[in-house]
């Protein structure tokens, strides 16, 4: 067994070396000990290996967690009227707990800023969120009760809402012919009616997306909605909101390709989102996921998704509706997502009674 | 979270707190942990309050500005003034290491699905798992060799420079540099075979 004295000496003399000389110098200075060798061999392709490593100190997210107010502090407290039972889950702004109103005798979700006073826009946010929800009734999406402060924080009280996301249940494989397209139908009715409210969601990826255990859907975080009507056509304005958006940490996998040019953005831009979430749905893989997000976002940009393999014509219709929604040009696709409903609505009548039969059908594969 | 009631705690406690621990004194550090805590948390809040949120904050002026505050300048000398770098470098190193394992479990935790994470969390979940994975390895590292260990957790959790580190450890910044480059790889090896 070498020494770690002599480890460590023979460790610093290779590194000392230009790289390309360092082989043929350890191999001298470890003529005679090969577990020397491999030793130092493993530590100088460790060193050489990865040069990010511990090269940033780990202070950036140091210090947010420094300015978050420590999360399991609110459990078993009670704010305004509710009494706060756990951490559901936490964003890049936010946080869930499950609270109970003790006014109304039920159970509560409650969505906080994690850090009310150092972002003066994630505010601004967390109300614009609220009111975009609270403006659209619809039975597939997550009702917002009410928004409140408390002391330095606002929040919204919202329905809580029990089940997965679609993302986990993407994740735990095939779904069910029928339930699929019962699911797929309750997404675009929903974002359907956020549209008809002048609302675009901006945000739709499978994380956003709760599935009930009675197979209920449920459209939350509307944290990036947008009022189309108070749209606005400053300039400088449009770059802060961009920013904002931009800022927001995440997957740009269901971004449309004017979202990613920070273009401005209609209910054609969730049209797209909304093709490309039905594509993975179908077909169980993202059409534009790649290793990096420049290359998720050229292929959003440019690359056309391969058609799902069609085993049928009523397949390949279905298909067409999803590559509408895929076009990369606002222009060439749905208006809204009422218009997708309307031809979804049309492809189901005629397909309803093949698809209750054959459940098992093959012919969608990635 | 325990509420420390800290702020009956005078900046002479804190210095004849660290006193003590530097005279060998372990309950200190105990006691010691939770005030440095709590003053960086205070300090790094109303520092963003102040400035804009974009603005970088370095940690090593953190723990500068949590010393002069806590600690009697009167009372007080080098030595101590590096014991608080090293105590605010672990500080850093249990609040970081804390909210990895917080992620970890929300992961695994029932609740937690039930809610629409965002995807931001999930790739926070990669860095906590790198993180637990470090944390462990500095860990065997210090059975192995304690100074360096203590370099990694100073330059990386505390954020100081070769040099500040070096006043810290009372070794010559050569040395620290050393350390470094040896502990940087070892650590590394450590976690890819893991």
């Amino acid at each position: 067994m070498p020494s770690s004295e002599q480890i460590e000496e023979v460790f610093h003399a290779v590194l000392a070396r230009p790289a390309a000389e360092r082989n043929t110098y350890l191999r001298e200075s470890c003529s005679n000990d090969a577990g020397l060798y491999e030793e130092i061999c493993s530590l100088v392709a460790a060193w050489e290996g990865d040069q990010d490593f511990l090269n940033k100190p780990a202070l950036e997210t140091g210090l947010a967690l420094l300015t978050d107010s420590p999360s399991e502090s609110l459990v078993g407290k009670t704010i305004n009227n509710y009494k706060i039972n756990s951490l559901l889950g936490r964003g890049g702004m936010g946080e869930v707990y499950l609270a109970y109103d003790l006014r109304l005798e039920r159970k509560v979700a409650l969505k906080l800023l994690s850090r009310p006073l150092v972002d003066g826009s994630a505010k601004s946010q967390i109300i614009n969120e609220a009111r975009a929800a609270a403006r659209i009734d619809h039975a597939n999406i997550c009702q917002i009760y009410g928004l409140e402060d408390f002391e330095d924080n606002t929040f919204i009280v919202m329905q809580y809402v029990q089940g997965i996301t679609l993302a986990d249940l993407i994740r735990k494989g095939p779904v069910s012919r029928k339930h699929l397209f019962d699911l797929i139908r309750q997404i675009v009715s929903a974002v359907g009616q956020a549209h008809s409210q002048g609302i675009i969601h901006r945000d739709l990826k499978p994380q956003n997306i709760m599935v009930t255990p009675n197979g209920q859907v449920k459209l939350l975080d509307f944290g990036l909605a947008m009022s189309i009507t108070t749209e606005t056509k400053d300039p400088e304005k449009k770059i802060k909101r961009l920013s904002k958006v931009r800022a927001v940490p995440g997957t740009i996998r269901y971004m449309s390709p004017e979202q990613l040019r920070g273009e401005d953005l209609d209910s054609r831009s969730d049209v797209f989102s909304l093709g490309t979430l039905l594509y993975e749905m179908v077909s169980g893989a993202n059409p534009f996921a790649r290793n990096s997000d420049r290359e998720v976002a050229s292929a959003i940009l440019s690359s056309v998704p391969n058609p799902f393999r069609q085993g049928s014509d009523r397949i390949a219709r279905f298909a067409s509706i999803v590559q509408r929604c895929l076009e990369k040009s606002p222009k060439e696709r749905y208006d809204s997502a009422n218009e997708v409903l309307l031809d979804f609505d049309r492809w189901l009548r005629r397909t309803r009674s093949h698809i209750t039969k054959s459940h098992q059908c093959t012919c969608f594969a990635g | 979270m325990r509420d420390y009631v800290v702020e009956s705690v005078r900046t002479s406690d804190i210095t004849s707190l660290l006193v003590d621990w530097s005279n060998g004194d372990k309950d200190a550090l105990d006691q010691l942990i939770p005030l440095v805590e709590k003053e960086l948390r205070r300090l790094a809040h109303s520092y963003m309050r102040r400035e804009n949120p974009d603005h970088t904050l370095q940690t090593t002026a953190l723990i500068n500005e949590a010393y002069l505050k806590l600690a009697d300048q009167k009372k007080t000398h080098w030595q101590n003034r590096a014991h608080f770098f090293g105590i605010a470098a672990r500080v850093m190193r249990r609040i970081l290491l804390n909210h990895a394992r917080d992620q970890q479990r929300l992961k695994r935790g029932g609740d937690a699905r039930r809610v629409s994470l965002s995807e931001a969390l999930i790739i926070e979940r990669q860095k906590s798992r790198e993180l637990m994975a470090l944390d462990e390895a500095l860990q065997r590292l210090a059975k192995v060799d304690k100074r360096k260990s203590q370099v990694v957790e100073l330059r990386y959790f505390g954020g100081l420079d070769v040099e500040e580190a070096a006043e810290v450890l009372h070794v010559s910044p050569i040395t620290v540099m050393r350390d470094w480059k040896f502990a940087r790889a070892w650590l590394f090896r450590e976690i890819s075979n893991a």
